[in-house]
C-alpha cells in the first residue's frame, strides 16, 4: 500500500522537475519551510489523535482501547520520523527535540520494571525511581513532590539527577506506558503491558493504575503542546518565528542547513547511532523503538524524510502531496548526471529500508529489528548492514550534489562513526 | 631497525610512483613523517598485543597472583599503544569496524558485563573464531579490562574455568586483528593510495592528505574534550552532575593515562624526534607565531592533566580536584579552538564543521 503511494509520489516529482526548471534558491528554501510546516502540522494532528485514544483508554481500559492507542502511537510516528531531517542544522528543532524523542531511556524512572531484564545507566540515581509508584522522590539532598503529575512536572524531571537516560516525556515514554518492557531480547515479541495496568480500583495490575493513567495523559498533553509550538515556528502566518529567520538568511546558508540535516540524519544518526551500534554490539538495548518493535517503520520514515527534502515533496497524512521547487531542480540545472545519481541512491536506500519493513511486517513469521541484530542472525544482519551501506553511499552522493550547487563546506555529523 | 627501514620503503615507493628522489615536495614532507609514526605505532601495538597473548597462555596454564598482575601490566601496555593510535581515523581502521573490535566505548549501561556473563554461563566452546562472530563488545581491550580489573571478575578462582578460555580467545583474536591492521599499513597498494589520493579540482593531493591528518587530530582533541573529560564531568547534561562510570577505562583507573597517550601522539606529530613535524612545516610557511603556539597549547594540556591527583573516576566526585579538572577541560578546549581557528588557516586548509561546533 505504502509502496504504491511512493511510486505515485515519484511520478509527481519527475513531472515537477521538468515543469519547474529554472527555480531559484530562495524558492527551494521556501519549499523546505513549507514541508517543515506540513510535517509538523501532521505530527500535531496525529499527536492529538493519540491523545484522544489515550483518553479513551483511561476512561475505559480494555484490550480494544489499548490497541487503538498503540495504533495511534504508530501513526503519530509516521510524520514525526519524517520531521527529524529538520533536527540537525535547525537550532530551534535541535534544542527542542530532546523532550519529544530522547532515547534510550532508563524506563525504571517512570514505572515498574522486571529487574532481571533491566539494564540502566551506571551511576543513574533515578534509574529505579518509579515516579508512578512514588509521590515523593529524594535525589541527592533534594526531595521532589510528585503528587500532582502535570506536564510541567514531567518536563522538569527529564535528565533528573544529571542523567540523560532519565527521560520522563515524549514518544518513547508514552511507548513504554503503552507497551511495557520488551522482555524477549532478540527473540520474537514486543512489550506486552496488559490493559489492566490502567484499570482503576480492584482490577488494577502493576499497582497505582490511577497515577499511571495520570502520567500517560500528562505525557500526551505535553507532546501535543510541544508540537503545537513547533508547528507555529514553521507557519507562514506566524511572525518573528523560525521560518521568518530562515527565509531572511542568505539562501546558501539556509541550504547548508538543509543539506547538513539530510546528511547528518542519514549518516551519523540513522546509519550510526540507530543501526550500527545496535548491529555490531548485538544489543537490543540500543534499539530505537524498543518497547513497541516499531523500529523498522521509524527508520523507514527517517529516510523518507531525507528524500522529501531533496525532492521538495511531502505526502501528507490526508494523502495530499505538498510539492514545489526542490534541491533536485537546482542540482539538475547544474548537472543532470549528478541529480540522476542522487535519485538512484535514494531509490536504493529506500528499497533497502523497504526490505527491512517487509521483513518485519510479513505474516510468516516476521523478523523485527531486535531479532535482525541478534547474534548469529545472518539473514537479519544482512538486511541491516545493507541499509547502513546504502545510507552511507547516499550521504556521499548528497555531499557531491551539495558541491555541485556550491555548498562546499559540508561535513555531515557522523556522530563519530567511521564507515 | 624498523625505524631505519621505513624511509627506504617510503622512498622507494615514492620513487616508483613519481619523479621523486630526495626532494619530497615540501607540503608532503609532514605526511611522510606522520605516516612513519603511524606505521611504527601499529607495529608496536602488534608486538604488545602478541606479548599479551603469550602472557595469557602462560597465566592460564597456571593462574596465580603474580601472573594476574603481569596480565594487568600487559593490558596497560596494549591500551597505551592503542591510545597512541586512536587519533588515526582513516585507512584500514575504518574497514570492518576494526576500531570497535579493539575497543568498544562508551558503554553507559554496562551491557559488556551482561554479554560477558552470558558467554561464561554458556556451554559452547569459546575460541577466537567464535568470539570474532560475537558482539564487538566482548572482543578487544574493554572486555579484557573487565576480566582483569573488575572486582566481580578478577579473582584467581574464576580464571580456572571458562573465564580463562575467554581471556585466551580474546587475546588471540586481538593480537590477530592488530597484526592484520599493522600489515595493512605496510601494504604497498594502500600506501600508494594514501600518498596519491584521487585529485579534486583546485586541491592538491598533499592538501587532501594534510587536511585529513589535521581533521583526525582535531577529532581526537574534541573526543578528549567532549567524551573523555566532558562525559564524566557531566558537562553534557542539564544538571552538570559528574558520573565517574562515564570515564574511559574506569575499571583499571587508566582514564588519564589514556588521554596522556592520545596527547603524546599529537605532540609527536607536531615535533617528532626525527623527521619533519607540523612545527617545521609552519616555520617553513613563515607561520612562526602559530608554530610556537601549537607547542604551547599541547604542553598546556599536559601540564593541566598533571595537576589531577586522583584517578578520573574518583576525581570528578572530589571537590579538591575540581579546579584541576576544569583547567584540563579548558586547556583541551583551547587546543581545539586553536586548531580550527589558527592552525588550519595557517596551513591553508579548511576543516568541515561537525556536531561539536558551538559547544
Amino acid at each position: 500500500m505504502r509502496k504504491l503511494v511512493w511510486n505515485l509520489a515519484l511520478v509527481g516529482v519527475l513531472f515537477s522537475s521538468a515543469a519547474q526548471a529554472g527555480v531559484t534558491e530562495q524558492q527551494v528554501v521556501e519549499q523546505y519551510a513549507n514541508i517543515g510546516h506540513a510535517v509538523y502540522s501532521d505530527a500535531l494532528t496525529t499527536a492529538k489523535n493519540l491523545q484522544q485514544k489515550i483518553d479513551a483508554l483511561v476512561a475505559q481500559p480494555s484490550v480494544a482501547t489499548l490497541q487503538q492507542a498503540r495504533d495511534a502511537w504508530k501513526q503519530a510516528r509516521v510524520p514525526y520520523q519524517q520531521s527529524e531531517v529538520f533536527r540537525f542544522g535547525n537550532p530551534v528543532v535541535d534544542e527542542w527535540e530532546g523532550q519529544l524523542n530522547a532515547w534510550p531511556l532508563d524506563e525504571g524512572l517512570i514505572d515498574y520494571v522486571d529487574a532481571s531484564h533491566y539494564h540502566h545507566e551506571m551511576g543513574n540515581e533515578g534509574a529505579t525511581a518509579n515516579i508512578i509508584a512514588n509521590t515523593s522522590l529524594k535525589i541527592g539532598a533534594e526531595t521532589l513532590d510528585l503528587r500532582n503529575l502535570t506536564p510541567e512536572l514531567l518536563a522538569s524531571l527529564n535528565e533528573l539527577g544529571g542523567s540523560e537516560a532519565n527521560v520522563a516525556t515524549g514518544y518513547h515514554a508514552i511507548e513504554f506506558l503503552l507497551w511495557g518492557q520488551d522482555l524477549n531480547g532478540s527473540g520474537p515479541g514486543a512489550g506486552n503491558r496488559p490493559y489492566t495496568d490502567y484499570v482503576p480500583g480492584k482490577g488494577c495490575t502493576g499497582g497505582n493504575c490511577e497515577r499511571r493513567a495520570a502520567y500517560l495523559k500528562a505525557a500526551a498533553a505535553l507532546l501535543v503542546s510541544d508540537l503545537a509550538f513547533m508547528e507555529q515556528q514553521w507557519s507562514a502566518t506566524g511572525k518573528d518565528n523560525y521560518r521568518a529567520q530562515l527565509l531572511a538568511q542568505k539562501p546558501e546558508s539556509a541550504m547548508t542547513r538543509m543539506l547538513f540535516g539530510m546528511g547528518s540524519l542519514a549518516l551519523g544518526e540513522l546509519a550510526g547511532e540507530r543501526m550500527k551500534v545496535a548491529l555490531e554490539a548485538n544489543s537490543p538495548e540500543d534499539e530505537h523503538d524498543c518497547f513497541s518493535d516499531n523500529t523498522h517503520y521509524s527508520h523507514f520514515y527517517n529516510a523518507k524524510g531525507i528524500e522529501n527534502i531533496y525532492l521538495g515533496t511531502y505526502q501528507r497524512i490526508d494523502g495530499t502531496l505538498v510539492k514545489g521547487p526542490a534541491l533536485a531542480d537546482l542540482v539538475a540545472a547544474k548537472s543532470a548526471q549528478t541529480d540522476a545519481a542522487v535519485k538512484t541512491r535514494f531509490t536504493s536506500a529506500m528499497a533497502a529500508l523497504q526490505k527491512m519493513v517487509d521483513t518485519a511486517e510479513t505474516a510468516q513469521p516476521p523478523l523485527k529489528f531486535d531479532q535482525m541484530i541478534g547474534e548469529n542472525n545472518t539473514q537479519g544482519q544482512a538486511i541491516v548492514r545493507d541499509a547502513i551501506a546504502q545510507l552511507v553511499a547516499l550521504t556521499r552522493q548528497i555531499e557531491a550534489a551539495a558541491k555541485v550547487i556550491g555548498i562546499d563546506n559540508l561535513s555531515p555529523d557522523t556522530a563519530d562513526h567511521t564507515f | 631497525m624498523r625505524v631505519k627501514l621505513f624511509p627506504i620503503v617510503i622512498g622507494c615507493l615514492l620513487l616508483a610512483l613519481s619523479a621523486c628522489k630526495d626532494d619530497i615536495p615540501e607540503a608532503q614532507r609532514w605526511q611522510v613523517t606522520a605516516t612513519r609514526q603511524i606505521v611504527d605505532d601499529h607495529q608496536t601495538f602488534a608486538r604488545l598485543a602478541q606479548k599479551q597473548r603469550e602472557q595469557a597462555e602462560s597465566f592460564c596454564a597456571s593462574p596465580g597472583a603474580h601472573g594476574l598482575k603481569k596480565m594487568q601490566m600487559r593490558w596497560q601496555d596494549s591500551m597505551d599503544a592503542w591510545q597512541r593510535l586512536q587519533w588515526v581515523r582513516f585507512g584500514p581502521i575504518t574497514r570492518d569496524n576494526v576500531d570497535w573490535k579493539l575497543q568498544f566505548w562508551p558503554d553507559k549501561k554496562n551491557i559488556l558485563q551482561r554479554k560477558v556473563q552470558e558467554i561464561l554461563n554458556g556451554a559452547d566452546p569459546i575460541t577466537a573464531e567464535s568470539l570474532s562472530r560475537a558482539s564487538v563488545m566482548v572482543q578487544g581491550l574493554s572486555a579484557q579490562e573487565l576480566l582483569l580489573f573488575d572486582p566481580a571478575f578478577a579473582e584467581l578462582e574464576r580464571f580456572k574455568g571458562r573465564q580463562c578460555d575467554l581471556l585466551l580467545a580474546n587475546t588471540r583474536l586481538t593480537a590477530r586483528v592488530v597484526k592484520r591492521l599493522a600489515e595493512q599499513w605496510q601494504d604497498k597498494d594502500w600506501l600508494q593510495e594514501w600518498f596519491h589520493p584521487a585529485p579534486r579540482p583546485g586541491v592538491t593531493a598533499a592538501q587532501i592528505r594534510n587536511g585529513e591528518l589535521l581533521d583526525a587530530m582535531l577529532t581526537q582533541v574534541e573526543k578528549i574534550k567532549l567524551d573523555k573529560l566532558g562525559e564524566p564531568l557531566g558537562l553534557k547534561t542539564r544538571d552538570k552532575k559528574p558520573n565517574g562510570y562515564f570515564a574511559e577505562s574506569w575499571r583499571s583507573q587508566h582514564s588519564l593515562a589514556n588521554i596522556r597517550h592520545n596527547l603524546q601522539a599529537l605532540q609527536q606529530l607536531a615535533s617528532p624526534a626525527e623527521g619533519y613535524g607540523l612545527f617545521l612545516l609552519l616555520k617553513d610557511k613563515q607561520q612562526d607565531a602559530v608554530a610556537e603556539e601549537l607547542i604551547i597549547r599541547l604542553d598546556n594540556v599536559e601540564l593541566a592533566l598533571q595537576q589531577i591527583q586522583l584517578p578520573l573516576r574518583e576525581a570528578v566526585a572530589d571537590a579538591s580536584q575540581q579546579a584541576a579538572l576544569q583547567a584540563s577541560h579548558r586547556s583541551v578546549g583551547e587546543l581545539a579552538s586553536f586548531i580550527k581557528q589558527k592552525l588550519a588557516p595557517a596551513l591553508g586548509l579548511t576543516l568541515g564543521f561537525n556536531s561539536s561546533d558551538g559547544d
